[in-house]
């Protein structure tokens, strides 16, 4: 192995010759073929080197990143605790004041804002039917964090697409970070004889409201108002508050 | 993100800082793991390994100075995100040139996709390269990371490693480099007997 060729082409592979020694060593490969063949070990040793470094590199990231999630997943759950209570009272009084006060006018989308509380997932499964993948996801839900727990939702649902449960969180998540068009998607993928359906049909045309789509939102309020639904006196309202604002 | 964030940014991953990755997952993750999910169907597992190779890249990008200013991480980690997947899908990484086929091979011998004759011939030359490197100082091993691996500009490693110059950079370089491949050569010559 001649020396001189050897650092030449590791200041080559280094990015260090000029313009015109960087043409030279190129017309060398194509003629000189012991330069091109050392040149060619030295390229893989190169790469072997890259690739090892950068596989040593990709897991202490991957680590890191397993660190970041583990921590926010903890600190999701203290917050949750904490604010639980917190967040309960002010909606309690937040909604005693919107309802209960003759003299404040809400938009349409306000009002509509202001009943779409996320729904709320109470029934715990039994470990048996539970992966704990899908468990996660319902535990990222119910600390709040919806645009993760979309990231989760969605490769569950694709592997159990008539679980109900799973496309509901979904379709309350996007609502909850204002995608709207897509929980409707959802909402309207849901089974009319799913057990949520009141809850289903309430949400539907909240986020049709706050989607855009008032026409579609006021036929389904009407529904539920001339129903006995549970929400039939907030669609009434929500009805009125429409039709002032129009 | 303004100038002097990104600035900041850069500093602290040339300084390998933990905070700076915790700050870039922070603000990208949850956008481009759950934005892919959804418009590939893929599944979870695979977008967090796309995922972890755009960080990847954009760590490179950053240690060389290739990258020199930023707007917005989520969007550009995204498009970085978003070519991988469609390199991925088109195959490309079979249809590179020849000279990425020694990367090809380590990857596929990660995947344990290689059949036994491939993967003993790689994992010789993964051995020659890493038994290469150990017998260097522990400078010389930082030194030729720092030129081969990360492309740091010559005055960063001037700084960094206390040289007097780009110039005793570049005498130091060639002569680690050197040992290197002496060394490689070496165990090759005993292997073979």
């Amino acid at each position: 192995m001649d020396n001189d060729d050897l650092i030449l082409i590791s200041d080559f592979l280094a990015g260090e010759l000029s313009d015109s020694e960087r043409a030279a060593v190129e017309r060398r490969l194509n003629q000189d073929e012991a330069f091109a063949a050392l040149h060619a070990q030295q390229v893989e040793q190169i790469r072997l080197l890259q690739a090892i470094d950068r596989a040593a590199v990709k897991e202490k990231l991957k680590a890191q990143y397993a660190t970041y999630r583990g921590g926010r997943v903890r600190s999701m759950r203290l917050w949750t605790v904490g604010s639980a209570v917190a967040a309960a009272v002010i909606a309690f009084f937040l909604f005693r004041f919107l309802i209960g006060t003759e003299a404040e006018i809400l938009t349409p989308r306000q009002q509509a804002r202001a009943y779409l509380q996320p729904y709320s997932l109470v029934n715990e499964r039994g470990e048996d039917s539970l992966a704990s993948d899908v468990e996660l996801a319902y535990e990222i839900y119910r600390a709040g964090d919806y645009d993760a727990a979309i990231s989760l939702l969605e490769p569950l649902l694709l592997k159990m697409p008539d679980d109900d449960t799973i496309r509901l969180c979904l379709a309350e998540s996007y609502s909850q970070v204002g995608m709207y068009a897509d929980a409707i998607f959802h909402l309207e993928h849901l089974p009319e004889n799913s057990p949520f359906q009141d809850a289903v049909q309430w949400r539907l045309a909240l986020n049709k409201l706050l989607g855009g789509e008032k026409d579609e939102a006021k036929i389904l309020l009407t529904q539920i108002a001339g129903m006995d639904h549970y929400r039939a006196a907030q669609a009434d309202t929500l009805l009125n508050v429409i039709d002032q604002g129009e | 993100m303004n100038q002097p964030a990104f600035s900041n940014l850069v500093q602290q991953i040339r300084d390998g800082d933990g905070k700076a990755m915790s700050y870039v997952f922070g603000e990208s993750s949850q956008y481009c793991i759950r934005t892919l999910i959804k418009k590939t169907n893929c599944d979870m597992a695979d977008a967090e390994d796309i995922y972890m190779d755009a960080i990847l890249i954009f760590r490179e990008n950053i240690l060389s100075g290739k990258l020199k200013e930023l707007t917005n991480i989520r969007t550009y980690l995204f498009g970085i995100c978003w070519n991988l997947w469609r390199d991925f899908n088109r195959k490309q990484i079979k249809s590179r040139k020849e000279e990425n086929e020694v990367e090809r091979q380590f990857q596929l011998l990660h995947e344990g996709e290689l059949e036994d004759d491939a993967r003993e011939v790689i994992q010789q030359k993964i051995k020659l390269v890493t038994m290469g490197l150990q017998a260097l100082t522990d400078k010389c091993r930082q030194l030729l990371t720092y030129v081969y691996v990360e492309k740091r500009p010559q005055k960063e490693i001037a700084e960094r490693m206390g040289f007097a110059s780009a110039g005793v950079v570049k005498v130091s370089r060639h002569r680690c480099y050197q040992q290197w491949v002496k060394k490689i050569e070496q165990l090759q010559t005993q292997l073979n007997g």
